[in-house]
């Protein structure tokens, strides 16, 4: 069973979203801020999946063209350490070039919000299946 | 400078187009992506390409010549945006152009590119035979190649610095226009980016609730089915006033008398079910309920924000005394002022002070760290549509303490809307 991270400021949307992926048996921990998910990197490093909602506030790049969640993602490859497979959440999937921001840091998977539990419990089932899977 | 949405694109197109016809010569633009600022992105009108010299379409017809134009054109657009200064300079094949800079908010985001031209000047003619030997090598011209070039390029017309300023003066107005059409566009795009934002939020609840009744209604109580459908609902009705919000940016008010009371119980109806979840119980208590003369839909959206905005604030953790929301109202001459009160997260003295509370994307300081939904514009709209009905909008905020002395001591904090009963002798 995969410990997920679940970075996302709309934690009861989270509450109410995640059963599938509970029941399913893994463990999800939520992150309701940037600033929080900046001072747990180590433990969202050694999670399984990141699930990560683009415009959670208070991310280390205060820009107004980036998302907060980008900058983080940024922030999190400079890092130079091995990086959880990211999945996206977001309601700006239309926008490409957000879309190809993503693409560029290397996410796993972009899931276009709103999502329903039992389709984001296939996604993220498909996307720890292919890391488990040799390359 | 933003992705050009297609419509401002069109717009500057034709702008660009005519200004290249009155001054017969090309005017174009570059501008840098939103999110990639190393992307230049050119629009270039078909009036502007058909005022092209002969030399620059001759340069561009041999082989490797157009890679060659836009690469030099790209990079001298890069500099100016870079340095932020206009610059007459000097392309590789030795016609010079003038590079305007348009700084919007502050920053260059944009260049304006005129020419294809000669300038009159010694040092410009010797700078301009340099270029113009170079790109011979470069693009490798036999004899005749590069005879035909030099007569082509002896051709082209030889601006003065007073006709280039003249050019220069008639963009001014140009830069106004295209601020304008920014300001709407990025104003635009914000409200768009809030509706969205919104109703994905409450379509993401509903979805989540309704798959939840879907799997597994069968092994649930009878109150829990019907707990879970009553979300659903409350989700439908609070996904209804961000669609009915979006009629705000169309500025459609229509004023009529209607009851308050019904509007203040469908707003405890809609966040009735959240407030329960946390332990908040939610009073109104109205004084001779009136009949106030209202947009109902955009007072409603109103009224919800700060009922939501009450119950998502309050501690779900305070003594029980603490949990509550309460909702009053009393006439005070010709205005019905209703109040919102709630313990909980507080606003600081100097966020009221400043006003920066009722700003756009603006989230209190004390939410920090809070479950916070929102995305920053739910009491700006609110203030919004209260001024719209000629109404007052006031914000009080108290610690009051929690009796263990901690900083994290609950705040008594007040919501006062003041609404006139009337609005057709105000109008």
């Amino acid at each position: 069973m995969a410990t997920i991270v679940w970075i996302e400021d709309d934690t009861p949307i989270i509450d109410r979203t995640v059963w599938r992926i509970e029941e399913a048996g893994h463990t999800v921990i939520r992150i309701a801020s940037m600033s929080e998910a900046l001072q747990r990197t180590p433990e969202i490093l050694s999670s399984d999946l990141i699930l990560l909602d683009l415009i959670t506030p208070e991310g280390p790049d205060n820009s107004e063209t980036e998302f907060p969640g980008v900058g983080f993602l940024r922030a999190l490859r400079k890092m130079d350490v091995k990086v959880p497979p990211v999945v996206v959440l977001t309601w700006v999937s239309h926008d490409d070039e957000v879309m190809a921001q993503c693409q560029k840091l290397g996410v796993a998977d972009i899931i276009a919000k709103p999502v329903s539990p039992s389709q984001l419990k296939d996604r993220v089932d498909v996307v720890l299946a292919n890391q488990r899977s040799p390359v | 400078m933003g992705t050009t949405s297609s419509n401002r694109r069109r717009a500057q197109e034709h702008v660009l187009g005519m200004l290249s016809n009155l001054h017969n010569v090309p005017i174009v633009i570059y501008e840098t992506k939103l999110r990639d600022q190393e992307q230049l992105d050119p629009i270039i009108p078909k009036a502007a390409r058909d005022k092209y010299e002969a030399h620059c379409r001759y340069v561009q017809s041999l082989s490797g010549g157009r890679e060659l134009c836009e690469a030099d054109q790209c990079s001298r657009a890069r500099t100016v945006i870079a340095s932020g200064v206009e610059t007459l300079s000097c392309c590789h094949a030795g016609l010079y152009n003038n590079l305007v800079p348009i700084k919007h908010t502050g920053d260059s985001k944009a260049v304006l590119l005129y020419g294809q031209m000669r300038v009159a000047g010694a040092d410009h003619e010797k700078h301009s035979l340099q270029n113009h030997a170079a790109v011979v090598r470069k693009l490798k011209l036999n004899t005749d190649q590069a005879a035909e070039l030099r007569r082509l390029l002896e051709k082209c017309k030889t601006f003065t610095s007073d006709e280039l300023r003249k050019i220069r003066d008639t963009l001014a107005w140009f830069e106004e226009w295209l601020f304008t059409m920014l300001d709407n566009e990025e104003e635009l795009r914000r409200s768009v980016q809030r509706v969205s934002h919104d109703m994905a939020t409450r379509l993401q609840g509903i979805i989540a609730d309704a798959d939840m009744l879907a799997a597994t209604a069968g092994r649930m109580t009878p109150d829990r089915v019907a707990a879970l459908a009553h979300e659903v609902h409350a989700g439908t009705l609070a996904l209804a006033t961000v669609v009915q919000s979006i009629g705000e940016y169309l500025g459609e008010y229509r004023f009529q008398p209607n009851p308050l009371q019904p509007i203040i119980f469908e707003a405890k109806k809609v966040y009735n079910t959240e407030a329960q979840r946390r332990g908040i119980s939610i009073t109104i208590q109205l004084a001779k309920p009136p009949v106030l003369e209202i947009s109902r839909s955009y007072l409603q959206h109103a009224i919800n924000n700060l009922l939501h905005n009450a119950v998502k604030y309050s501690y779900a953790g305070a003594p029980d005394r603490q949990r509550f929301v309460q909702i009053s109202g009393r006439p005070d001459a010709d205005n019905y002022v209703l109040s919102f009160e709630n313990y909980g997260v507080g606003i600081l003295q100097t966020e009221i002070e400043q006003g920066l509370l009722f700003g756009e994307k603006y989230q209190g300081k004390l939410t920090h760290g809070e479950f916070r939904t929102g995305s920053g514009m739910g009491l700006y709209f609110t203030k919004r549509v209260v001024e719209r009905h000629h109404g007052k909008i006031t914000v009080e905020s108290n610690p009051v303490g929690d009796g263990t002395g901690g900083t994290s001591s609950p705040y008594l904090t007040r919501f006062i809307v003041s609404l006139p009963y009337r609005q057709a002798r105000l109008e």
